[in-house]
């Protein structure tokens, strides 16, 4: 405990922590794709398997706590230190080439902000149903929630479908500077250096995304229909 | 060769500076950059100017005095090569060259190109001491090395603690300096009784001095003229971990 605590103490903690923390959201992100793509499965797989999640019971809001807890402390680190990186680096009126940093790198706090927001709308849409009520509490045939046509009805709005393929290239932009970073920083030498190891973890990246955006894509080009 | 060179003016620390614009003719190839920044200077004197400074020592490359973010690019556009073994001939006739200081919080400008780096030093000093044996000189190969860690530890001590890493990160962060400086350590025998207390030390004066943190951008491994790898970084943060986990 004590030792967890002294990673506060200091900016090598802190980026520490940032990049446990983002190992433990894009674990997340891998089941929470796994789950998404059930929508290619039909309505039987994704409303069964929302049924389960929902039977968790207790255990959802400790896995729900857990994740609120990585994002705060991901967030808060990640301020942190771009506050001070900020201050160390305070001159604005100079020229300076770039040779290695790339624009995941450079633009990791934009990409954050808006998958924040995102995070934000997409808890608004479809687990809380602020967004579009109408579709929010559908049930199926075996009594279960209709997660199926609430998906499929909301992306076949323009706006929102787009917002989410928007949000996704974000994501791809942050995970492309992150899959090889936290690596480095956790010190795991191996994967972290090796050139070969970052093209798979830029590939890992990749796939994410385009998974994500395959679902409001294919609700849209009518792949997949109510 | 003429050159057209904007150099960064600052009287003082606390002064605003601005590029001023000099025209210097009769540049050649053989010359080094220092030397080209030389015949500026007995230019301006002779004009009744005052000289640009400049830092530099051993003009050889080796003792990382010398500075200059040329073009954009801390130590200039050669690869691994310091200011002061940069060669005219690496420019064309008619470029302009822009010349600025090492810039970074913990850098303040002295005077013009010159800013203090005394920042590293303190990072270097929290180290302390390290024990080893004394008196008459050890037995050869008394005290075992692994062939790799000795090539690691000399990789990481060739660092010359110039602050061209510094320059290049985007959060002015000394990361790859004080990862040289521990990693140089880290995995001899020398020093293995102040492992973690070091490791401690040296990031702790690190942020004390108002360097940023490392976000993975990869500038200093770029420009680090004696190409230090960003593995070292790595290393220490796993340094870090360690002597959270185990004593010394």
């Amino acid at each position: 405990m004590k030792a967890l605590l002294a990673l506060l103490d200091n900016t090598v903690g802190q980026k520490i922590i940032t990049a446990a923390t983002g190992l433990g959201l894009i674990a997340f992100v891998v089941g929470h794709l796994l789950g998404n793509l059930q929508m290619f499965l039909g309505p039987d797989a994704i409303n069964n398997y929302a049924a389960q999640l929902k039977s968790l019971g207790p255990l959802l809001w400790v896995a729900r706590i857990g994740l609120l807890a990585l994002i705060l402390l991901h967030i808060s680190m990640t301020v942190r230190l771009a506050l001070r990186n900020r201050r160390a680096n305070p001159v604005t009126n100079r020229r300076i080439e770039r040779h290695a940093s790339t624009r995941s790198s450079r633009y990791m706090i934009i990409s954050g902000s808006f998958i924040l927001i995102f995070v934000i709308f997409h808890l608004l849409h479809f687990t809380m149903g602020v967004v579009q009520p109408a579709y929010a509490d559908l049930t199926d045939a075996d009594g279960r929630h209709d997660v199926y046509t609430m998906v499929v009805r909301g992306f076949q709005n323009w706006a929102i479908a787009g917002f989410y393929v928007v949000a996704m290239v974000m994501l791809l932009s942050h995970l492309t500077h992150a899959t090889f970073s936290v690596f480095q920083t956790l010190g795991v030498l191996k994967i972290a250096q090796d050139s070969r190891a970052k093209t798979v973890a830029k590939a890992v990246a990749l796939v994410l995304a385009l998974g994500f955006i395959s679902i409001p894509v294919a609700v849209l080009l009518r792949l997949i229909t109510a | 060769m003429k050159l057209t060179l904007h150099i960064w003016r600052q009287a003082g620390s606390h002064s605003t500076g601005r590029f001023e614009t000099y025209d210097l003719a009769d540049v050649r190839p053989d010359m080094s950059f220092l030397e080209m920044l030389d015949q500026l200077n007995e230019q301006l004197v002779a004009s009744n100017t005052e000289p640009v400074a400049f830092e530099y020592d051993c003009r050889e490359g080796i003792c990382g005095t010398c500075s200059l973010v040329i073009n954009g690019t801390p130590h200039g556009p050669r690869n691994a090569t310091t200011t002061c073994q940069t060669y005219m001939r690496h420019f064309h006739d008619g470029d302009e060259i822009f010349i600025e200081p090492f810039r970074a919080a913990a850098f303040p400008i002295i005077r013009d190109l010159v800013v203090d780096r005394s920042s590293l030093d303190r990072v270097a000093q929290a180290g302390g001491f390290i024990s080893v044996g004394t008196g008459n000189a050890p037995d050869a190969n008394a005290l075992p090395i692994a062939k790799q860690d000795a090539e690691d530890a000399l990789s990481a001590a060739a660092c010359i603690g110039c602050g061209a890493c510094v320059a290049a990160c985007p959060n002015a962060s000394a990361s790859l300096f004080t990862a040289a400086k521990i990693s140089h350590f880290a995995d001899l025998p020398q020093g293995g009784p102040e492992r973690g207390e070091r490791v401690r030390r040296m990031i702790a004066a690190m942020d004390e001095e108002m360097f940023g943190s490392c976000t993975n951008h990869g500038e200093c491994e770029a420009v680090c003229p004696m190409e230090i790898s960003t593995r070292l970084i790595g290393q220490m943060n796993r340094e870090y971990l360690r002597s959270l986990v185990v004593q010394t």
